[in-house]
Formats: C-alpha cells, sequence, structure tokens
C-alpha cells in the first residue's frame, strides 16, 4: 500500500512538472503537430524575423515531403502531363522564366505572370490579385482552374490514392492513409512554405552594406531614397523579405503601381476583380526582388522583359490615375512628382538607372536553383 | 531480524515519500508561479476591475469610417482616408496621491487591419484616479531596437508595417488618403503624412476623475475629431511628409494638431 500511494506521489511530481514545461512553451513554439510527425525547422540568419505560426497547418519534416512529391507530380493534372513544378521550376526561383504567360493542359494561356515561389512563410495573400488568403487556399485553386491543370480534386485524390507511395505518406503526415484534397494542399503549402531565399549578396551584407561594390551601394541609396527611387515603400528592406506582403494593414501590402490608365482604357483591374471596389483598380501585390533576376519577364502581365525596361518603366512611365499609390504620386520632401501628360519623371540619370539595376541583381540567392531539398524528389 | 528489516523497510518508503511530496509541491509551485514572463504588464487588479481605453475617430460628427468623404468646407476641401494608424505608449492612470499605474507600456492603433485595434485594456487595483497619460510614438529607447527581435503579436513588430527603411527607427503615426480640393468628388490629391523621430514623440495628459471599487469595468473613450484634426495647418498646401529629407515642418503640425484633436468623451 505504502509503495502504491509513494510511487502515485512520484506520478503526481512528474506530472506536475511535464505541466508546468508544458505551460512555459513560447508561443509561437505552441503548434499542434500530428503526434507522429517532427517539425520541420529551419534556422534564419539576423535580420529575419519568425514567420507568423500556423496553428492549423504547422510544417512538418513528413508534411514537407509529401508536399515536395506533390509538388513535382503531374497525375495532379487531368492528363497527368503537367505538376505544380511545370509552370514553377526551380532552376528559375520557382517561376515560369522566360515566358510570359503559362500554358496549362490543354494549350490555354493564362493572362498572368507565374509568380516567384520563395519566402511564403510570410506572404499574407496569394496570387497577383490577392484573391486567396491562405496558402492551403492557394494550393487547390491551380489544379480545378481549367486553364491550368484542369482536374477536378476528385479525380486527383482517386489517382493519388491508387499510388502505392502516397497512402502511407499521408499516414506519416496526417495520421491518416486516406487522402484527401485538404491535406494534400496542406502538404503542398507546407513544402512551398519550406522554400526560403535568404543567402542573396545584399541579405548577407546587411546591415553595413558590407561586400557591396559602390555601384550596388548607390543604387541601394537610390533603391531607399523617396526623392528617387522609392522602391522600399512596397519593396521594405526590413526584414529582407524585400516585400511587404507580411504587413497586417492590407492598404499597405497592395498597390496600383502605375501601370496602365483607369479603366476602361486599362487592361487589368487587378485587385477589384476581386472585390468589385474601384477604389483597388490596377491594385496587386508587390512581389518579392528577391531573385528578380532569374525572373524576367516582370509585372502581372509580364509586359518588361528585362530590368533595365522595369527600372525605365519606374523612371519615366508610371500612369497618374484615382488609384495610383500614394506613395508613388507623392515626393516625399517637397509634395507632388512631377509628372508630365499624367506621366510620372523621376528624372533618374542613365547612370542611377544602371545603379539600381546593379542593386537588384545583388538580391540574387542561387541556392534556390540548386538547393537538393527543394528538388524533384 | 525479518521484522526488523521489514521497519527498515517501511522507514525507506516513508522517506522517499516524503521527497516526493516535498517534490510535487514545488512543481506545482512551479506550475502556478512559473510563468510570469508570459503575462500581460498590468497591474494585479486584486479585486477584479478593468479599464479600457477604447479610440473613436469622428468626422463631420459622425463616427468615422475609412474610404469615406468628409466635408471640410472651411479648409476647402473634401477628405477620405486609406490609413490611419498610430503607436500609442506608455498609458497610465494617475491616482489621487500623485502615485502612476501603467495599464499598457506600448500598442497600436489601426483603424484598418488584418486586426484591427482601438483599445488597450488592463486589471486596476480599486482606489480613486484622477488622470488619463499616454504618449503618441515610440519612445527613444524602442525607437532605435532592432524591429525582427520582436515576436510578430508585438506592436513593435516588423508586421506592423511601421518600421521606417530610411530612418532605421519607427513610423508613429501614420496617415494616407485623399483630398478632394476641387469639391468636385474627383479626389485630385493624395496626402502622406508619416511622423516619426524622437522629437515628434508627444505625450497627452487629461484630467479625469474615475474610481473603482470592485468588479467594476469602466471604459475610457478618447475622441479623435478628424476634422479638427486637419483645420489650421495649412493641409491643402502641406500634405506630404516623411519626416526626414524634408517636410519636418509639416510632420511637426501633424503631431501636434493630432494630440490636439483628441478629448475624452465624457
Amino acid at each position: 500500500m505504502g509503495k502504491l500511494i509513494n510511487r502515485g506521489l512520484f506520478l503526481l511530481m512528474t506530472l506536475g512538472i511535464a505541466v508546468f514545461i508544458s505551460q512555459c512553451k513560447p508561443d509561437d513554439k505552441a503548434d499542434p503537430v500530428w503526434p507522429g510527425d517532427d517539425p520541420y525547422t529551419f534556422t534564419l540568419p539576423s535580420g529575419f524575423f519568425s514567420p507568423p505560426s500556423d496553428l492549423n497547418n504547422p510544417l512538418t519534416v513528413n508534411g514537407v515531403l509529401l508536399g515536395r512529391m506533390l509538388f513535382y507530380d503531374s497525375v495532379l493534372s487531368g492528363n497527368n502531363t503537367q505538376a505544380c513544378a511545370s509552370c514553377h521550376k526551380q532552376e528559375h526561383s520557382f517561376t515560369d522564366a522566360p515566358n510570359k504567360f503559362s500554358k496549362g493542359i490543354d494549350g490555354l494561356e493564362g493572362d498572368k505572370n507565374s509568380m516567384a515561389i520563395i519566402n511564403m512563410a510570410w506572404n499574407k495573400d496569394f496570387f497577383w490579385d490577392a484573391r486567396r488568403n491562405s496558402l492551403v487556399a492557394q494550393a487547390l485553386d491551380p489544379v480545378r482552374n481549367p486553364i491550368e491543370m484542369h482536374e477536378t480534386w476528385t479525380n486527383a485524390v482517386t489517382k493519388l490514392q491508387a499510388k502505392a507511395q502516397y497512402p502511407p505518406m499521408f499516414k506519416k503526415a496526417f495520421g491518416t492513409d486516406k487522402v484527401d484534397s485538404l491535406l494534400a494542399a496542406r502538404a503542398l503549402a507546407q513544402f512551398m512554405k519550406s522554400i526560403l531565399a535568404t543567402g542573396s549578396k545584399f541579405q548577407k551584407s546587411m546591415p553595413s552594406l558590407v561586400g557591396l561594390t559602390n555601384d550596388e551601394k548607390a543604387g541601394f541609396g537610390i533603391f531607399m531614397n523617396p526623392a528617387k527611387g522609392d522602391c522600399f515603400h512596397c519593396h521594405p528592406t526590413a526584414g529582407l523579405l524585400m516585400t511587404d506582403n507580411f504587413v497586417d494593414n492590407p492598404v499597405q501590402r497592395l498597390h496600383n503601381n502605375g501601370l496602365d490608365w483607369a479603366p476602361p482604357a486599362g487592361i487589368f483591374t487587378g485587385r477589384a476583380k476581386v472585390t468589385g471596389n474601384p477604389a483597388d483598380n490596377g491594385k496587386f501585390k508587390a512581389p518579392t526582388l528577391l531573385n528578380v533576376q532569374l525572373t524576367a519577364p516582370y509585372m502581372h502581365d509580364g509586359r518588361f522583359a528585362t530590368l533595365e525596361e522595369v527600372v525605365e518603366f519606374y523612371n519615366s512611365g508610371v500612369k497618374l490615375s484615382p488609384t495610383l499609390d500614394v506613395n508613388m504620386n507623392l515626393k516625399a520632401d517637397s509634395g507632388p512628382r512631377r509628372f508630365q501628360d499624367s506621366i510620372r519623371k523621376l528624372d533618374l540619370t542613365v547612370l542611377e538607372k544602371q545603379q539600381l539595376v546593379a542593386f537588384l541583381k545583388t538580391l540574387t540567392d542561387l541556392s534556390v536553383t540548386t538547393n537538393p531539398a527543394y528538388a524533384k524528389p | 531480524m525479518e521484522t526488523l528489516l521489514n521497519m527498515l523497510k517501511h522507514i525507506k518508503w516513508a522517506k522517499l515519500g516524503i521527497v516526493a511530496l516535498l517534490l510535487a509541491i514545488i512543481a506545482a509551485t512551479l506550475f502556478l508561479g512559473g510563468c510570469k514572463e508570459n503575462d500581460p504588464q498590468m497591474p494585479a487588479g486584486l479585486d477584479d476591475n478593468t479599464v479600457q481605453v477604447v479610440f473613436a475617430a469622428k468626422a463631420n460628427s459622425k463616427a468615422f469610417a475609412m474610404d469615406t468623404k468628409y466635408a471640410l468646407a472651411a479648409e476647402g476641401f473634401n477628405y477620405k482616408f486609406e490609413l490611419l494608424k498610430f503607436y500609442l505608449s506608455k498609458v497610465r492612470l494617475v491616482k489621487t496621491d500623485g502615485s502612476e499605474v501603467l495599464l499598457k507600456d506600448i500598442a497600436m492603433i489601426d483603424f484598418r487591419s488584418d486586426k484591427p485595434n482601438v483599445s488597450v485594456g488592463a486589471k486596476i487595483d480599486a482606489g480613486e484616479y484622477k488622470e488619463l497619460k499616454f504618449g503618441i510614438g515610440v519612445d527613444s529607447v524602442a525607437n532605435v531596437s532592432d524591429p525582427s527581435t520582436y515576436q510578430n503579436n508585438h506592436p513593435l513588430s516588423l508586421i506592423n508595417g511601421t518600421y521606417w527603411d530610411m530612418g532605421s527607427q519607427y513610423r508613429f503615426l501614420m496617415i494616407e488618403g485623399r483630398l478632394d480640393t476641387l469639391q468636385n468628388d474627383t479626389f485630385d490629391i493624395p496626402f502622406v503624412v508619416h511622423t516619426g523621430t524622437n522629437e515628434l514623440y508627444r505625450t497627452k495628459t487629461f484630467t479625469h476623475a474615475i474610481k473603482f471599487t470592485k468588479a467594476d469595468n469602466k471604459v475610457i473613450t478618447v475622441e479623435i475629431d478628424l476634422d479638427k484634426f486637419l483645420s489650421g495647418i495649412s493641409f491643402k498646401q502641406k500634405h506630404v511628409s516623411h519626416t526626414i529629407g524634408g517636410g519636418f515642418d509639416i510632420a511637426k503640425a501633424v503631431a501636434d494638431n493630432f494630440v490636439n484633436s483628441l478629448t475624452i468623451k465624457e
């Protein structure tokens, strides 16, 4: 009897300590992880902040592995010829460069340039027009899009269930060998979130710009000068992500960058197509500039073939419209920008434009293109 | 001999039992009291009193809404806001004996966000209080801290979009929107003012008698009069500033006018 009581006390003590330890876990490590799997972790260099926790879909070792398998598997398409990787190629920072638009399985072409899949763990919005606010929701779309992979998820799930390797992988990742579309999307989202671009020359140079050439430093100066390039409002350097698509406030992360006149003259209406709100005309997600050297052509419709063309557009081609981003419309030091026939003029010199391009090329992280963890399994 | 051995065995288990009991008590104590670093910065609130300081913006004498047109005829323009956010620092209630109780060290007040927030709340001890005090901005120490070191739920996290790349410090008050200077709904001129730098940290003190006894849940509403905020500073002409690199006078006028536009709603 005494033994039993004492063993009970020992158990109570152990339980108390265990509860104490579990109660004191840092908030951002409180994610529920499928108990049969291990959390997928990565180390971030100095200057990065932790990506927001996703309590509904925490990254796990087997979840990321399953997502990687799915990302490269053409079984998700209607005729088994296209995978996610078909239009998001690792060698081009997971874009479809050099294609302006991507072709789906039926040879039909989309109307948006394929976006880079890097540092997605921080992103708030997905697709150029921000029509999805989670990567899981995003991952469901291309499969069922008739101009992309053109498959039903019902069929895709049946095909995945029939492939010998998948049920055990789902079991390891999610605790069930019954495949379903949501779990597949969760795995895809996990893999996409695991792709990091953290080792570019610029990122390594911060905060003192050590290692940059004089021209690259000058380009950085133009990038950061609100009276010159003023690029940093939409592509902030703080956090080293080179996009503002991590900010909580939607007004601060969706922008009309002056590509088109106001509708009906403008071809695309951007975010307004989703919201129906004219105040959103021409607004798009500002993509990361990391690896921009590898992802030509540029803009949501791939209208610019080179970085030089992009810089020239911002220098002398931004169109005034009622929804043009306020920071592009106004010069920080003295008021309105110089507009000529409703076209903005930054008046950058030839050298300044070259320096800006030189700086943009320091944002290249080639490890993304070669990292075996991101490659076809 | 056997009896002696049995007695010794019992003594051994009894000792172990005492040790186990002590350890269990220690563990329970740790569990109950060991996680203080996660507790919010607020006083103990022994009497179950709470206070909430709410910021309510008004325009044209009505409740304010984003993207909505408001007329300011005296200044010669209509206006609409697309962004209105600011840092609220060192929110304190001052007791009648002059001692101060910190309600919140820092908070982000943002009228449009994925997580809009227009209030701060705290537990508070019973007593009589005479003043509400706070700062608009970020104190000089936090202002030069590394934003990447903050957790994402912290007001100074990069996720709030307030860190100022070009100045390596925080923006205190951010307003963006459009002016309709022709007053014909064309909204011809955007405005952007982001105040910052230690020089533009502003403080506000309201005389406000408030008493907490037991289980009181009280709300103090601070009203922002946007018409007053945009008046008397030639905003029609001077509405662009990032504080640094020109336009400091505009940022200063906006910072001053903002605190002057605040009142406590009785």
